[in-house]
């Protein structure tokens, strides 16, 4: 590795460096407490009915005015010229594709603003691709092109993703129509049924993107571009796969003391977690997990939850009588 | 009645899945088919801008 002059005194620079992090505090102390992010949490706190529908009508009211997005860039820009080790003090959303900083959130909504860069589009474009894709993300989303960058988008819906989803059963994805976005347009995108892609664009994008938390589908669904049909699935909502993460290591070290939070999960809005906690409940306490099985039989409301549950109970059932016969 | 608790000791491994395999959110499962993808949260812009 190749250290410059100014890199090296910076890293040997204990005061240097503080000075950096001070600045990258400042900026996120004058941003949490200044009037775009004030006015984001106040319009949020006043929503009557947290609905998808509700959160995203309000955020597109926010986005009417987008005079804070250059201002911010600029002040980002202006400090990183004063000290490049400066960091913008807000989560990076980075992909081949976009850049972005999230800049506000609340257990309702997730705001960032980025760029979509069109060179890497382009190459994206032009390189040679054996599926494309289309995916929807499952959660309503309100998207402000500030710049537009000539952008092209072409529109694809689904059937709703709905908490009853199943691979059996989903899609298939259709293109309902293409056109080109202007500048300061906005969009709200309900990733439960629709969706986009960029088709072509002539400069760099500039986005501001709330995604709405509230109501959202319990997966991500991808779909192969040229079929429409279904691909895969993951997790909407990163809490979800969380859970599931922690379920198990939980059964993994046998830790009987988390049970009764485990039971907690049996009821989670999401079909795959409950259905996985169940799984590692059986593991841990066979007991507690039984009853709660026999009604996740009978009862959830997920077909694929309840066929499991079934299979397990007669697995169960079919081996204590070949052990009590043995 | 079969008291179960008494003789089964369950392999959880060996439990049934469900017919629809859910990746971990922002997985790379959906790398391998559609380019560049979500990031916990904000997963809108980066999906739509990965075909």
């Amino acid at each position: 590795m190749i250290i410059g002059r100014e890199l090296r005194t910076w890293v040997e620079n204990r005061e240097g460096q503080r000075l950096t992090r001070l600045a990258a505090q400042a900026l996120a102390d004058r941003w949490a407490e200044g009037p775009v992010h004030q006015a984001f949490a106040r319009a949020m706190a006043a929503i009557p009915a947290r609905t998808a529908e509700a959160v995203g009508e309000a955020m597109r009211t926010l986005f009417a005015n987008d005079f804070w997005v250059d201002q911010l860039l600029d002040t980002l820009a202006e400090t990183m010229r004063r000290d490049p080790y400066f960091e913008p003090p807000f989560r990076h959303l980075n992909s081949a594709l976009h850049a972005g900083l999230v800049v506000y959130e609340d257990e309702l909504v997730s705001v960032a603003a980025g760029v979509g860069s069109v060179t890497q589009l382009a190459a994206r474009k032009r390189s040679p691709r054996e599926h494309g894709s289309i995916v929807f993300s499952g959660q309503l989303s309100v998207i402000k092109f500030v710049k537009a960058g000539g952008a092209r988008l072409a529109f694809w819906e689904t059937p709703p993703i709905a908490q009853d989803f199943t691979a059996a059963h989903a899609g298939p994805c259709t293109r309902v129509a293409e056109r080109r976005i202007a500048d300061g347009e906005i969009l709200i995108v309900d990733g439960r049924h629709q969706s986009f892609i960029i088709e072509h664009a002539t400069a760099n994008l500039v986005v501001v993107q709330a995604v709405v938390k509230a109501d959202h589908a319990p997966v991500s669904v991808e779909f192969d571009a040229a079929s429409g049909a279904y691909v895969a699935c993951s997790a909407a909502d990163d809490s979800a796969s969380r859970i599931q993460m922690i379920s198990t290591l939980l059964r993994k070290l046998d830790c009987e003391a988390a049970v009764p939070t485990m039971i907690a999960f049996l009821d989670h809005p999401s079909f795959f977690v409950r259905w996985h906690v169940m799984r590692d409940l059986l593991g841990i306490d066979l007991e507690a997990a039984l009853p709660r099985l026999k009604r996740m039989a009978a009862r959830d409301p997920h077909p694929e939850v309840r066929q499991a549950a079934r299979t397990t109970l007669d697995h169960i059932e079919a081996r204590t009588i070949r052990e009590k016969a043995a | 009645m079969t008291d179960v608790r008494e003789t089964v000791r369950l392999e959880v491994e060996s439990l049934p899945e469900l017919g629809t395999a859910v990746a971990i959110s922002g997985s790379p499962k959906q790398q391998e088919v559609g380019g560049a993808i979500c990031l916990g949260i904000a997963a809108g812009i980066i999906v739509y801008m990965s075909f």
